[in-house]
């Protein structure tokens, strides 16, 4: 027979009312068995959040062999707010899946372009992807995806290099920075 | 603010019998947070980290070298691709012009003086 109820909660009273056909709202709650009590729980705790997507506002110029910081002005997500002055800081505990990439038009011949995650102002070396140029200043892109823990205090920033011999330019339309919690690990 | 300190560095390095090989190393970092370059990480045999002073006394000629690597790389795109100069080569070869007056010695000439190293 399968299970209808558990406690007072019958699910045709479920089915009987109004759907709510949009994504809930972080507080809407939800009933929840947690190991036979029921709980009422906000959605919000399911929700891949903090999570952003950031742009730069302007290109940079990026020095010679320099492991320079991006300065990500332009937020396209920035769901609660913990983006800010470049860094994400997301003050909840958790795994955090990050993607970033880069493109640079000046590169060549095994000059290297390189993208490193920063976590609390020193370089993840696990976390930097690197490219080499093959041809005569090469359209090339790095790019990466990353798993990373951060506590409540943990922030990230994304910093790039490039060995073109001069200046090279972080363009705006190509240089992207974003992440969000995973839930359940 | 971007400044020139891998050239900066590259001049101290080799005003003191180093190349400027140890900056394609782990030897050596530079970092900028967005106020300007500095070095974050420095572990060269025999030599000691240099100060902002002693990099900065390096600055012009750190410069010039900047600028010569600007223009190779504006001359290299220049010269075109080694197939397409190969190319060019073998037909001045065959009109008998594998010398100063034929296309690709022309062509190359033509870069270089168009992009005058400093």
């Amino acid at each position: 027979m399968a299970l209808s109820k558990v406690g007072l909660v019958d699910v045709i009273a479920i089915t009987g009312e109004t759907a709510l056909a949009i994504q809930p709202a972080a507080a809407d709650e939800i009933l929840v068995n947690d190991g036979g009590t029921i709980k009422r729980m906000d959605v919000s705790h399911i929700f891949n959040t903090p999570s952003f997507d950031v742009r730069l506002t302007s290109n940079q110029t990026i020095a010679n062999n320099t492991f320079t910081k991006l300065a990500f002005a332009t937020e396209t997500v920035d769901s609660d707010g913990k983006f800010a002055s470049n860094k994400f800081t997301p003050t909840i505990a958790g795994y955090y899946f990050l993607t970033y990439s880069i493109y640079y038009d000046v590169v060549d011949d095994n000059e290297l372009l390189s993208l490193k995650v920063y976590k609390n102002g020193s370089g993840d070396n696990a976390a930097e992807r690197n490219n080499f140029a093959t041809g005569t200043n090469n359209d090339i892109m790095t790019w990466g995806t990353y798993l990373i823990y951060l506590d409540t205090d943990d922030y990230i920033e994304l910093y790039t290099k490039q060995t073109s011999g001069g200046n090279a330019t972080a363009y705006t339309g190509n240089t992207t920075f974003s992440g969000f919690r995973v839930l359940g690990i | 603010m971007v400044d020139n300190l891998h050239y900066k560095v590259k001049k101290y390095l080799e005003a003191n019998s180093k190349t400027e090989s140890e900056l394609y190393s782990n030897k050596i970092e530079l970092q900028d947070d967005g106020s300007g370059g500095y070095i974050e990480t420095w572990n060269v045999d025999g030599l000691a980290k240099p100060n902002d002073s002693q990099l900065n006394a390096l600055a012009s000629n750190a410069t010039k070298d900047l600028n010569n690597a600007v223009i190779r790389k504006t001359r290299k795109t220049g010269y075109g691709t080694i197939g397409d100069q190969l190319d060019l080569l073998y037909k001045d070869m065959l009109a008998d012009k594998g010398d100063k007056t034929g296309e690709w010695f022309k062509k190359i000439k033509a870069v270089k003086d168009a992009n005058t190293k400093e």
